[in-house]
């Protein structure tokens, strides 16, 4: 459908309007007030909520929070592990030494 | 609110399984730290030794541990009398000497007993692991950064410090 085609059948199908005088200003009053109205903090935590626990979003993400937080805790603990067995090496050539006790 | 009881409960899940993986990795480090002498401990773990190697060990520690503390209060003593007179006189004045030479007698005895002690402890251990002990004591205890022209091969290297151009 071209432009030509597309004017002649909106001059064809002309709405009937109310009888209201001020009913075009109500409409663009209308437009401009949701134009204005911002996303509330309940709205965005709703949809937020929603999406979450789709099944299809939501199991996997809860999936990788855990897998991601053991993965994350095994690597602090094995390195956790490691600081302690290094202050016990050098504590312990510490014990032996009566150098370093005077130090 | 269901929904918000699903996410609630993932995140205390994952808050939990942090905790759980982290307590058992260092389950073995945390037993060690509450044991009454840690250090030895360690070195039964480091130097993998048996529960008789480890007996025999303990003993030379305890002797040697004896012998560590009167070294060690020696070692405080003679420090004394030298930090005494060596503000108050000159370096060529008898007394300083004296004193000076009582402290350098002390550091060699407690040097000498720490080279007995590891010697003593690495004949308890399997060969391999005993080497590695002289090994680490060596490097820690005797060359503990006071060779800085020393490299890690033993190597000397006057590039480690920059001293002022001639």
């Amino acid at each position: 459908m071209n432009d030509h085609e597309l004017k002649q059948l909106f001059q064809q199908n002309q709405p009937a309007l109310p009888d209201d005088p001020g009913f075009q200003r109500d409409v663009w009053h209308k437009i401009a007030e949701g134009n204005n109205q911002g996303i509330s903090f309940s709205d965005f935590l709703n949809v937020a909520l929603d999406f979450l626990t789709r099944p299809m979003v939501g199991v996997p993400l809860a999936i990788l929070c855990i897998a991601g937080s053991a993965t994350l805790s095994f690597y602090n603990g094995i390195e956790s592990r490691e600081q302690t067995w290094v202050e016990l090496s050098l504590s312990y050539n510490q014990l032996i030494n009566p150098l370093t006790h005077n130090q | 609110m269901k929904k918000g009881l699903i996410i609630f409960s993932v995140i205390a899940l994952a808050i939990a399984t942090y905790y759980v993986v982290h307590l058992s990795v260092t389950m073995e480090a945390r037993a060690v730290m509450r044991s009454e002498c840690p250090e030895l401990i360690w070195l039964k773990r480091e130097y993998a030794l048996s529960d008789s190697q480890f007996e025999k060990i303990q003993k030379l520690h305890n002797i040697h541990d004896a012998e560590c503390q009167i070294h060690c209060r020696d070692l405080a003593t003679t420090q004394q009398q030298l930090q005494k007179v060596i503000v108050s006189e000159t370096l060529d004045s008898p007394t300083v000497q004296n004193a000076l030479q009582a402290w350098r007698a002390q550091q060699v005895i407690s040097q000498d007993s720490i080279l007995k002690h590891m010697v003593n402890v690495s004949n308890e251990m399997d060969p391999a692991q005993g080497k590695r002990y002289r090994e680490n004591v060596y490097r820690s205890l005797i060359l503990s950064g006071r060779t800085p022209h020393i490299n890690s091969g033993g190597q000397f290297n006057p590039e480690f410090i920059l001293h002022l151009k001639q």
